[in-house]
């Protein structure tokens, strides 16, 4: 029994040192604050240690934990009682990352922090998470079709959005 | 916008956010958290044993050996329908935990993809020598209103049934519908299925329903006019011929309406002909229309491999968006050095010299090495420098290039691991990038590196390999080698995700013999003093009856039924060091796992995860 758990924790370790900075961010990016975001992680870490029966190794760990993490956040934006949260003010309030925030452009960022919730999930696990349309399919529980035109219309919103960033023109 | 720059520029931006709840997340694992004893709800130890013997007397009877975890788990089923009422339809919306604690046990209900602030956690202790004692985390919560139903800040076992009924009548109402022809449904027969289905839209989930599909008014965009724009909307984005997007098989149109603006549009999509949707690796084209104007809203052109994605010769200006599109994908890596900074040119003369992130592509001419000679000698650096045999090469897309660097031309040699995704090692695998450059003349090597170098520098064999934290140029042989053998057990199974025992047996084992480890690698096969599979599904089943109440003709009912077996269960909760059988079970309503030890059949642990808590 102890040999188990210790066992459990060395795993856990070394899930949360591999994985742990990157679910952080992926829980920021649905939530827009820190905090929360680290509730929502350290809420997914201790789901998917808990019921890692459940987890056969069909999908990459990161693809696992991605699509806890994203279920978790999603429990905390649909509850009714939780207060809306201004992604820019957030991103100002970061951590210091040693660059400072005026070294960057958060146009895409907060382009992405704002799509519905369903579009956000297929731009996060393709872009950010590298997934194919069939994963993330598999990792959303939803049909194939479903995600490509998801995909298109997440596409379609940010392009908008993000003309100037896209077409970046050097003259 | 490509892959890799979104992830870069969201892990620079977020390189702040470090995860810093580690050894909260241990603590977690080795404490249950405080809530408060209920106050009113005990049995007396004597109706405690009782209880316990009657359970078991039940199993027995239906030839059910429960172990001591599981029996636990039963009891404590027992003490939180006294308490609160719940019981194992609403306890399957939790993550029900068993933990020994001394001669005691801790059983904790953590919920499960519902609302966990106003749900709470629930907790029995379950002790030898006094009555179980079941608390809930909300317990006295003066918010608690169930005259609110499902608003209520606080959700009892009254709203848990509701939620749960209600995300299960959604699913029913869900699998009504004959989905596997959705691709061919007109736009009447789609606008009935939202009208059928979105009613029973659950609480909580309205934000999934955000638009509904529609019959065109007498003032939208009709039809047939529809393909007939989006046709030549395709062929003007794309340079193509209408005649080669016209003689694309049409394919799935759907006409729909934004609940919260109104707007509307047509969906369609073009497809290589006598391919079908499930066919993901043909080439097809997507495009949105909106309706009553006919404006494109969006296009796309899938296209599986990169290498055959073009764009139109000559000038590029009206071609912005397809130029972008290109760029998206690895499409530019295949060309030729020649034919990059050909296209480079073009791009930067029409406008678009951004999308090349500052790369300047040179023509190679007189004053440089023929390009298939500096190829060859940067393709023999990399192989000299790294050990990369010819074969490893194919794992790699091959990008090479005359770039002027800090105004000096250079050969560019770039090999990047080629999308392969896989299930198990999948992107993660640590290829590493390699680079050569080479001077003009291609007769000196300016520089050649690998982006892994140093990570890992032990030595491997071929059967410790798997270990590695970087696959250096000797191992990439036996990693094509295991990518081939698993490649070939998935292609010839029946269903590549459910593989049978027989196949997850050599799946799992070609992995352990690579090195990898065990704990994740675990499926083998039965040994003679095991149950074999029917006699373990059958046992499985009962158990199923068991607990959960279900019908007796179940078998039936299942759409999949997944055995497993264990070498070892290691972590999982039930921490059996035996070999187990791990048996799903598939249906409309959620999936059911039972897993029971090899040998004797005793149950070890059982779980259902319903439609309403994410499956299904």
């Amino acid at each position: 029994m102890r040999e188990t758990a210790a066992a459990l924790e060395t795993f856990a370790r070394r899930l949360m040192n591999e994985h742990g900075d990157y679910i952080t961010r992926l829980c920021f990016l649905y939530l827009g604050d820190e905090m929360e975001a680290q509730d929502a992680a350290q809420e997914s870490f201790l789901k998917a240690l808990r019921a890692f029966t459940d987890f056969r190794g069909e999908s990459a760990e990161r693809t696992w934990l991605a699509r806890i993490a994203i279920n978790t956040c999603k429990d905390i934006l649909r509850s009714p009682w939780r207060k809306r949260v201004d992604g820019e003010q957030a991103l100002l309030n970061l951590p210091d990352s040693g660059n400072g925030p005026e070294a960057f452009d958060d146009t895409v960022l907060l382009s992405v922090m704002n799509l519905q919730a369903k579009y956000k999930d297929v731009i996060l696990l393709y872009y950010y998470q590298d997934l194919s349309l069939k994963d993330i399919a598999r990792t959303l529980g939803l049909p194939l079709p479903t995600v490509s035109s998801r995909l298109i219309r997440a596409r379609k919103r940010l392009s908008g959005q993000l003309k100037g960033w896209y077409f970046n023109e050097e003259d | 916008m490509k892959k890799t720059e979104m992830k870069d520029l969201i892990d620079r931006r977020l390189s702040g956010i470090r995860f810093e709840r580690a050894e909260a997340v241990v603590q977690g694992l080795r404490q249950p958290r405080a809530v408060r004893p209920v106050r009113h709800m005990r049995l007396v130890p004597a109706a405690a044993l009782i209880l316990a013997l009657l359970l078991a007397g039940a199993a027995l009877a239906l030839g059910l050996d429960l172990s001591a975890r599981m029996d636990a788990r039963q009891r404590a089923v027992d003490a939180l329908e006294k308490a609160f009422g719940l019981n194992e339809e609403t306890i399957s919306l939790f993550d029900v935990q068993v933990e020994k604690e001394g001669a005691d046990w801790l059983v904790r209900l953590v919920p499960k993809n519902v609302y966990p602030a106003q749900v709470g956690e629930y907790q029995v202790d379950i002790r030898p020598d006094r009555a179980d004692t079941a608390r809930w985390s909300l317990q006295d919560s003066p918010a608690y209103a169930p005259d609110k139903g499902l608003l209520s800040p606080v959700w009892g076992q009254q709203q848990l049934l509701e939620y749960k009924r209600a995300v299960q009548n959604y699913h029913d109402r869900l699998s009504l519908v004959d989905w596997s022809q959705a691709g061919k449904w007109s736009l009447e027969e789609r606008a009935r299925i939202d009208r059928f289905t979105q009613p029973a839209i659950p609480f909580g989930l309205e934000v999934y329903a955000q638009e509904t599909h529609v019959v065109p008014g007498r003032d939208d965009l009709q039809p047939e006019e529809a393909w007939a724009r989006a046709a030549q909307a395709l062929a003007d984005r794309y340079g193509l011929e209408p005649s080669a997007v016209n003689g694309m098989d049409r394919s799935c149109q759907s006409f729909m309406e934004s609940r919260e603006d109104k707007s509307r549009w047509y969906a369609m999509t073009f497809r290589a002909p006598g391919t079908s949707a499930e066919e993901t690796d043909q080439e097809s084209f997507y495009i949105l229309l909106s309706s009553p104007s006919g404006e494109v809203l969006q296009a796309a052109w899938h296209q599986p491999d990169d290498s055959r994605r073009s764009l139109p010769k000559g000038d590029l200006s009206a071609y912005g968006e397809a130029v972008a599109e290109y760029m998206d994908t690895d499409a530019f890596l295949y060309l030729s050095a020649s034919d990059k900074a050909d296209l480079a040119g073009r791009m930067t003369a029409a406008g678009f010299g951004g999308l090349l992130q500052g790369a300047q592509y040179l023509t190679p001419g007189a004053d440089h090495a023929p390009e298939a000679d500096a190829f060859n000698r940067a393709i023999s650096a990399l192989q000299a420098g790294f050990g990369l045999g010819d074969d490893s090469l194919a794992l790699f897309i091959q990008s090479f290039s005359l770039q002027a660097v800090d105004g000096t031309p250079q050969w560019v040699l770039r090999l990047t691991p080629r999308r392969q995704y896989d299930w198990t090692i999948g992107p993660e695998a640590p290829l590493g990038k390699y680079t050569a450059t080479l001077n003009a003349r291609a007769d000196r090597v300016l520089d050649a590196r690998w982006s892994l170098e140093g990570v890992d520098d032990k030595v491997y064999t071929k059967s410790t390999w798997g270990q590695a934290k970087a696959y250096a140029g000797y191992i990439l042989p036996w990693l094509e080698e295991l990518m081939k053998k698993t490649g070939a057990i998935r292609a010839a199974a029946q269903d590549p995700y459910f593989l049978s025992v027989e196949d997850a047996a050599r799946f799992d084992g070609l992995y352990r013999a690579a090195g990898f480890p065990q704990e994740r690698y675990n499926a083998g096969l039965p040994r003679a003093q095991d149950l074999n599979e029917q006699a373990a599904v059958n046992l499985a089943l009962e158990a199923l009856r068991t607990i959960y109440g279900l019908p007796a003709d179940l078998k039936a009912h299942f759409d999949l039924i997944w055995p497993s077996y264990i070498l070892r269960s290691g972590d999982r909760p039930f921490q059996s060091e035996e070999p187990v059988w791990i048996i799903s079970f598939h249906r409309g309503d959620g999936i059911y796992v039972v897993a029971l030890d090899a040998q004797t059949g005793q149950i070890l642990h059982v779980n259902y995860d319903p439609a309403a808590s994410g499956n299904g």
